[in-house]
Order: structure tokens, then C-alpha cells, then sequence
């Protein structure tokens, strides 16, 4: 058995000889290099390299913080609401399947649980000190893979429709508090931020539906309006500014913005969808 | 020597004075007639039959799951295109009163444009990956209707 390894070794390191040999400039090398005394001992050198892990897509745990103070100070918008964040595929939807999310505090390293819509809560054991010692709320995919996302939810809301002072309220957390969004913080929506009038502009947060979406609506009541088409898709010029939005491209055909600056709609009005494969509508009447 | 007969840098007060009020009216002239140009004719994406389409003719020519991408070429020209990673596309037509082609979609100047109140009548056509039509939506609206606060 001794005698078939040290046999396969020399085949082996005489095959390594002669791809060396095959390499261009080896035999130059070759002939530079000096060559071992006969009664030096043959060393075999194993070098294995491996790209280092790139910088992984992560938040601080004071961004989520402060995304909770400022929907404590909005909570008017959506009384019962509670907060959560949310974690979407920007790039990829397959990378899904294999996302994770820990809290990293130093060496540290605790699982977060995420449910089906990969949703998760600020956990009571989270304290201020974790923050301010630089914890991170860090996923196992590559910086730009994810799209971080305030969830506000209100009670007794259908799941295929969304709560207007909910979606207000998320705007409010996240811009410039959490500020999850990805993209430029421009001066003038900092100072549109300091006079609270930031989520009053309709492009000021984008948001994504369950489903490719084809159509948006407005129903409070007997009043109903459905949306241009440049609320969707990203389609209009301004909205369309990658460089300004967090840009999801895997996310495009469901991306939506809203007439913040509307505030004649109440808080309860429904935002309702109609989903890319939903039927034709018939005649209107 | 300037055009007034004098060495440069020998300009009178009131001259200078003149003169700056000059180059104040060329530029109050030069927005005047930027501003025109936002203002002259209407905006139509497409060859135009948006303009005098209804509902019925819409419906009579665009009919899902048979009507193709070149059909809506030949019916309505082209249109502004939203491609989807799923393949599935958007065709955009729209016509607004007032807003000269092309000014939306100008950065900066769009922030502006794209927020004046104005008629607009416009029609999506949703394509599948296989290029046949899966959706139409045709309206009309007048932005003062999505926002009040611009009037």
C-alpha cells in the first residue's frame, strides 16, 4: 500500500513537471532556477488559494433603530400597524431560496428567523448597547443582492391589498431614518426631510406588490382612481433615475410609487392591484 | 475697442448698467422661448390614433392572446417600452395637450413637465414572453384629478 502511494506521488510530481514545463517562460525559469542537490530531499508545495468573501449585504442595527423611532413618531398614520422590515431579491429571485439573515455583534453571530416573505421584527433582546457597539443585521449575499424594505402592517388588511397610511408610514420610517432605500440622498430631500415633507413628494419611496402588477388603484369608498401609468414600472423619466431609487431590475414589474402629495386620500383608503395575469376586463358599462 | 466706439474697460456706469440689462432680457427671451417650446403642440407617443381611440376600437384590435407585437406596430406605431426580466414588455401611448414630445423624459427639466396638469389620454399594451398581447388598459385623466394640489 506504502509502495502504490509513494508511486502515485512521483507520477504525480512528474506530472507536475511537465505541465510546469508546458507553461510558457517555464523553461526559462527552468533554467534559472537552481537545480536540487541529489541528496536534498524532494519538497512538495500545495499552495490553495480561494477568493475572499465579498463584502455581504447588511444593515446596521441603528438604521433599524432609528426606522422604529420614526415610526413611534408617525404612528398616528397607522395606529394598530406593527413595524417589521422586509428582505427582497434586487438581483436575482433565486438567490431566495438560499437567503439568511444573522445579527453580527463582534464575533458574534445569531440567526435571525425570517418568515415566508422574509419579514422580520426588531426582537426585544436587541438592546441600544448592540447598536452602538456596530451590530449588523448582515444576510449571506453579496452587497447589492438585497432590497431592505420597512413593512408596516395594519390588522384586518386583505393580503392583496395594502393600507394607505401603512405604506405612508413605511415612507416616513425609512426615508432618511432607517434609510434602507438604496440610492442618493440629495440635498433637496434633505431639506424636504427636515420640514417633514419629504413623503409628501410621490416619488419618494417605491414599493413592491406580491405580484407583477399591471394596474394600481385608490378605493376609499364610493371614490376609486386608478393610476397613471407612469406610477408603475418605473416607467416615467423621473422615477426611472436608477441612480436616485433603490433599483431593483428583478423587482421592476412590481414596483409601484404613489400621490403622496395627495393627501385628500385618508389613511384608510386600499391600495388594490390588478396582477399581470389577472384577466382582461370586460366592456365597461 | 467695443462695439460702442470705446477701449474696453472704459464703460460708463450707466453703460455697464445697460448693457447688464441687456444680457437680463436676452435671458428673460431665451426662457421665454424655451418655455414656448414646452408649450407648442401636444406630446403624442406613437403615430396618433391614440388621439381619436375608444374603448370598442381598442377592443377591436387588440385582442389578448392572438394580437401580436408587429399588429400593434402597424396599428399604433411604436411605443415607449418597459422590458421585464420575466420577457413580458409594456408598450406605452399616451398623448398629452400641450407638452412638446420628448420633454418628460429630459432630466430636471421632466420634474418639471411631468408635474404640469394637463389632458392626458393614455394606452398600455402588456406583451408576454412570446410577444402576444396579455393586457390593454386605455384612460383618460387630467393630473388635477390625481392631484389636487396642483391646480
Amino acid at each position: 500500500m506504502a509502495r502504490r502511494t509513494d508511486a502515485c506521488s512521483t507520477a504525480l510530481r512528474r506530472a507536475a513537471v511537465l505541465a510546469l514545463a508546458a507553461l510558457p517562460g517555464a523553461s526559462g525559469l527552468g533554467a534559472t532556477a537552481p537545480a536540487p542537490a541529489a541528496s536534498e530531499p524532494a519538497t512538495q508545495q500545495v499552495q490553495v488559494t480561494a477568493p475572499l468573501p465579498g463584502a455581504r449585504d447588511e444593515k446596521t442595527l441603528s438604521q433599524l433603530f432609528a426606522a422604529q423611532e420614526a415610526f413611534e413618531r408617525h404612528h398616528a398614520l397607522a395606529p394598530d400597524a406593527t413595524l417589521g422590515f422586509r428582505l427582497y431579491a434586487r438581483l436575482d429571485p433565486q438567490e431566495l431560496a438560499r437567503l439568511q439573515l444573522w445579527l453580527v455583534d463582534g464575533r458574534e453571530r445569531t440567526p435571525v428567523p425570517l418568515d415566508s416573505h422574509r419579514r422580520f421584527a426588531l426582537s426585544p433582546d436587541w438592546s441600544r448597547v448592540f447598536a452602538d457597539h456596530g451590530a449588523r443585521l448582515r444576510t449571506n449575499l453579496p452587497d447589492g443582492a438585497v432590497a431592505w424594505h420597512v413593512d408596516v402592517r395594519s390588522p384586518g388588511v386583505p393580503g392583496d391589498r395594502r393600507r394607505l397610511g401603512d405604506l405612508r408610514l413605511e415612507c416616513e420610517a425609512d426615508t432618511f431614518h432607517g434609510d434602507l432605500q438604496r440610492g442618493l440622498r440629495t440635498p433637496v430631500s434633505a431639506i424636504l426631510d427636515a420640514s417633514d415633507e419629504l413623503c409628501l413628494g410621490d416619488d419618494a419611496q417605491a414599493w413592491f406588490a406580491e405580484r407583477p402588477i399591471f394596474g394600481v388603484a385608490l378605493v376609499a369608498g364610493e371614490r376609486r382612481r386608478t393610476l397613471p401609468y407612469r406610477y408603475l414600472h418605473g416607467s416615467n423619466g423621473t422615477m426611472a433615475m436608477a441612480a436616485l431609487f433603490d433599483w431593483p431590475y428583478a423587482l421592476r414589474d412590481r414596483t409601484y410609487f404613489l400621490p403622496l402629495d395627495d393627501r385628500s386620500w385618508p389613511d384608510d383608503t386600499l391600495v388594490e392591484f390588478d396582477a399581470m395575469d389577472d384577466p382582461q376586463p370586460g366592456p365597461s358599462p | 475697442m467695443t462695439p460702442y466706439g470705446r477701449p474696453k474697460g472704459e464703460l460708463t456706469a450707466a453703460r455697464r448698467a445697460s448693457v447688464a440689462l441687456m444680457s437680463a432680457r436676452d435671458l428673460a427671451r431665451g426662457l421665454a422661448v424655451a418655455a414656448m417650446a414646452v408649450c407648442t403642440g401636444c406630446s403624442t407617443v406613437g403615430n396618433g390614433r391614440l388621439v381619436r381611440l375608444d374603448e370598442p376600437a381598442a377592443r377591436s384590435l387588440l385582442a389578448t392572446g392572438t394580437t401580436t407585437r408587429s399588429d400593434v406596430l402597424q396599428d399604433f406605431g411604436q411605443g415607449t417600452i418597459v422590458h421585464f426580466r420575466s420577457g413580458w414588455e409594456t408598450w406605452q401611448y399616451q398623448y398629452r395637450e400641450c407638452i412638446a414630445k420628448g420633454w418628460d423624459q429630459v432630466p430636471y427639466i421632466g420634474l418639471i413637465t411631468s408635474r404640469l396638469a394637463r389632458p392626458t389620454k393614455e394606452l398600455i399594451v402588456l406583451f408576454d414572453d412570446r410577444g402576444v398581447v396579455r393586457r390593454w388598459s386605455l384612460q383618460q385623466f387630467d393630473d388635477r384629478e390625481i392631484r389636487p394640489g396642483a391646480r
